[in-house]
């Protein structure tokens, strides 16, 4: 098992520090998630842990090498990772861009073998991408285009996966698509995963190991069931809430109740509220 | 007819050559003059010293060759600059490069007096590449980095203070002016062959790196950080991307003046032809800029007959029109 971990991690844009020496082992073969607001740190420690990002201080190792000293072509057979929102040329079709995740595989010499025919196809069947394999990507839907990617990122074949933010710009069906399929790949395959991902609930949903990052250092992290309390969610998303249990996974569902300095924050607040019109009873449930 | 080359590339490539051959010949056979496809034949294989012949082999074939060399390079470097830059709108022409190959050598004929070929298209070389590098400084500055609509701009304003530097040279210089009058306004027209010998191996070079970067270019085309997390170094991929560029583009300013619009047009064409595989993409575009200069050199030589316009301007006719509907298009995508 792959063990990633970072070391006194300091990442600076200007003077300003957005990670300031943070320490983080990441669970080999578990999903993690970086949870925290806006500007918090966590897409900077996703593309640092990615070597996309030269930190200041500190490092990151991959099984006790640091990976701004290895080959950057070895980093990619081990470790993949996959931007917010990644755009593609007009007109590439689901296999040609998936077959594009066995770059690091190959070299000047070394072209199209049968192992790279084979994760191609192995990725694009894992992520139910064969029908559409043929289908140029601008014409898919939003959640198809971003199983396109992960496809891609599988076909790379790295023990560890970094995902940022797979789920943004997705309605909810897609969402919930896209993170069932990540969770399959972790359970079926044992790989390592770590996501940015915005949604908490989802993360708590999704998650073995959470870390909640607040100015650029870890606040809390550790299985979503102990972390996630109303202090931490006050301390790190600046949001009044209450921790019930998810009725279908039975962990942490976190209801927002208001930012600091509104008055509606306790149920008996809840009468201020306008009466719902009694024609419509759907709009009761708002 | 979109693509329609994707699933056979090889074959479409054949295709192209057939069309290179055939404009070829038509290009040999045209002009003030129009010499029968037999006579031009028997020119290349039994010359026999008549004034047709003459008209083939000793005009017609080195401008023919001319406008194929120069025609491939800046097809070839236009497709690169798009890739490296995933701008659709970038080309050698749009992004300063060409005008600043210009004034290098502009500069060079006025303060040098006869320098050698070599010398010129090392002037070319080291102009173009300044002129990409302060495009690509001044696209850079301020929050944000280089987008594709700041390097535009910045292109457009490089080339037309790099084109006005180059009026001052020929206003300040009369017989600069009427050397290279018609060189300016980009021309195939009698150049001595031993220009595009001379210039020959650099674009091979050129071509080569060029041919060379299809695959990692298909990974950065992906953007700078699926790329990069892909295991590529993209700052050498780049480097590579942007000698090749400057190694084309100058040896063709240098060979035939600065002609526009084709290395920003045939990119396009060649995607739309063969698909976004830039393996395939770098060669269809050689193989059209090719057969697009050499068609255009004809043209040149018909529309305003007897007399003959630069080819820089047949280009421009036909690339303003294509350049403005591809302007609206990527405005109105994004």
């Amino acid at each position: 098992m792959p063990v990633l971990r970072t070391e006194g991690l300091t990442v600076a844009y200007g003077e300003t520090p957005v990670l300031d020496g943070l320490t983080l082992t990441i669970p080999a073969g578990r999903i993690t998630a970086l949870v925290g607001r806006n500007g918090c740190g966590k897409s900077t420690l996703l593309r640092a842990l990615a070597r996309l990002l030269r930190p200041r201080g500190g490092t990151v190792y991959l099984d006790g090498a640091s990976i701004f000293r290895m080959p950057t072509r070895e980093v990619a057979r081990r470790l993949g990772i996959l931007p917010q929102a990644p755009t593609a040329p007009e007109g590439l079709t689901v296999r040609e861009l998936v077959a594009l995740g066995r770059y690091p595989h190959q070299g000047w010499l070394r072209h199209w073998s049968e192992a790279d025919e084979r994760a191609v196809e192995s990725a694009l069947a894992a992520t139910g991408m064969l029908d559409l394999a043929d289908r140029p990507l601008d014409a898919l839907s939003g959640g198809q285009r971003q199983r396109a990617w992960i496809a891609m990122a599988l076909a790379q074949e790295t023990e560890i996966l970094l995902l940022d933010e797979p789920t943004t710009y997705l309605d909810m069906a897609h969402q919930v698509e896209v993170l069932e399929l990540l969770y399959e790949l972790n359970q079926a395959r044992g790989r390592t995963i770590v996501m940015v991902l915005h949604d908490l609930n989802q993360a708590c949903r999704y998650a073995h190991h959470l870390v909640a990052l607040k100015d650029g250092r870890i606040y809390a992290q550790g299985d979503p069931r102990e972390v996630v309390t109303p202090e931490m969610v006050r301390e790190v998303f600046g949001i009044e809430c209450c921790v019930l249990t998810d009725p279908l996974a039975g962990t942490p569902l976190c209801i927002p109740a208001a930012c600091k300095g509104c008055t509606f924050r306790r149920p008996e607040d809840a009468r201020r509220l306008p009466a719902p019109p009694p024609a419509a009873p759907a709009a009761a449930e708002v | 007819m979109y693509a329609l080359f994707r699933s056979r590339p090889g074959l479409g490539l054949l295709a192209g050559l057939g069309l290179l051959v055939l404009a070829f010949g038509i290009s040999l056979a045209s002009g003030l003059q129009a010499i029968p496809i037999g006579t031009v034949l028997e020119a290349l294989t039994a010359f026999d010293g008549s004034p047709a012949h003459l008209v083939v082999r000793s005009i017609r074939l080195p401008r023919t060759l001319i406008a194929m060399a120069v025609g491939g390079c800046l097809g070839v470097a236009g497709t690169l600059t798009q890739a490296l830059t995933r701008n659709p709108l970038a080309a050698p022409g749009t992004l300063g490069i060409n005008a600043g190959a210009t004034l290098a050598v502009a500069a060079g004929l006025y303060l040098l007096g006869t320098p050698s070929l070599h010398t010129l298209a090392w002037l070319a070389f080291l102009g173009a590449a300044a002129a990409a590098g302060a495009v690509y400084a001044l696209a850079n500055l301020g929050r944000g980095g280089v987008t594709p609509l700041r390097l535009t701009l910045a292109g457009a304003a490089m080339a037309g203070f790099l084109t006005a530097l180059t009026q001052g040279v020929l206003v300040a210089s009369e017989r600069t002016l009427d050397e290279i009058r018609l060189w300016l306004a980009g021309s195939v027209a009698g150049r001595d062959p031993e220009v595009l010998r001379g210039l020959l191996p650099y674009m091979l070079v050129g071509l080569a790196l060029a041919l060379g970067l299809g695959r990692p270019l298909n990974a950065l085309s992906l953007g700078e950080e699926v790329a990069r997390g892909l295991g590529q170094r993209t700052g050498w991929v780049k480097a590579a991307g942007a000698a090749a560029v400057v190694l084309l583009a100058g040896s063709a300013v240098a060979a035939a003046g600065p002609i526009g619009f084709l290395g920003l047009a045939v990119p396009h064409l060649s995607r739309w032809i063969v698909g976004p595989d830039y393996r395939w993409v770098l060669p269809y575009s050689g193989v059209l800029g090719a057969i697009l200069l050499i068609l255009a050199d004809v043209g040149a030589r018909l529309i305003i007959r007897p007399g003959e316009a630069p080819v820089g301007v047949v280009t421009a006719l036909l690339g303003v029109p294509f350049f403005i509907a591809l302007a609206r298009r990527e405005v109105g995508r994004r």
